[in-house]
């Protein structure tokens, strides 16, 4: 049986570089998102107050708006969730 | 972009909302003249399909266009005794049928149903979506 010398190690390729930097894109894009997020809500709560006062033009519109924000939080809070899980995998390493 | 399916429908609603607003007026003016004394006329909404240029996909939304005016004559009743009735004693009624009114009714109703369903299935849709996330 052939035993490759430790040399041979310097073959190998370096990772690509694209890959880095793809966690600051995570960041930005989850900060983007919540902000979004963030928008739906302020629109809910304006529908919402639009509807206790009374001044009610489109019945279904203020529906649409109150229900997009919830499932856009239900989706946010899924992804808060996801991202915890995976640090505290992480952090229960053994080291 | 992951609400146009909801969008659509709740234009959907809005539309068949309307006309039942205009089929209620119909119902209200059956016996109604306006200021001039002419009577009153049924109105008719056109829907407009409207294509949602933000969505790759090639998705219509609706929209009121405008509302006609029904042009059918108007409906002649015999009745001298009438402040409005005309040299030979008959009275202009307006064009309303109460009965197509109701089909009418029952259209926009079933319709609204339908896009309702549809926006509740994609709603359910989102949230069952969001079940893969979940453990």
């Amino acid at each position: 049986m052939k035993i490759d010398s430790v040399g041979m190690l310097s073959n190998i390729t370096e990772v690509p570089k694209s890959r880095q930097g793809t966690n600051e894109d995570f960041a930005k894009l989850l900060k983007k998102f919540i902000a979004d997020v963030n928008n739906d809500l302020h629109a809910s709560s304006t529908a919402q107050e639009k509807l206790l006062k009374g001044n009610v033009d489109d019945m279904v519109s203020i529906m649409t708006t109150i229900e997009k924000a919830d499932i856009s939080l239900r989706l946010v809070t899924e992804i808060r969730n996801k991202a915890i899980d995976a640090y505290q995998e992480i952090m229960r390493m053994q080291v | 972009m992951l609400f146009k399916g909801l969008e659509v429908a709740q234009t959907g609603m809005s539309v068949q909302k309307y006309r039942m607003d205009i089929v209620a007026s119909n119902l209200a003016n059956v016996n109604s003249v306006d200021d001039k004394g002419n009577p009153y006329r049924r109105k008719i909404p056109i829907f407009q399909e409207i294509l949602d240029r933000q969505s790759s996909l090639a998705l219509s939304k609706v929209a009121i266009k405008e509302v006609t005016q029904d042009n059918t004559p108007y409906k002649l009743k015999f009745d001298p005794s009438n402040p409005l009735a005309d040299k030979d004693g008959y009275v202009k009624l307006p064009n309303v049928d109460p009965m197509r009114e109701m089909v009418d009714m029952i259209s926009a109703m079933r319709t609204y149903e339908a896009n309702l369903t549809a926006f509740n299935t994609h709603k359910d849709m989102l949230l069952k979506s969001l079940e893969i996330i979940k453990v």
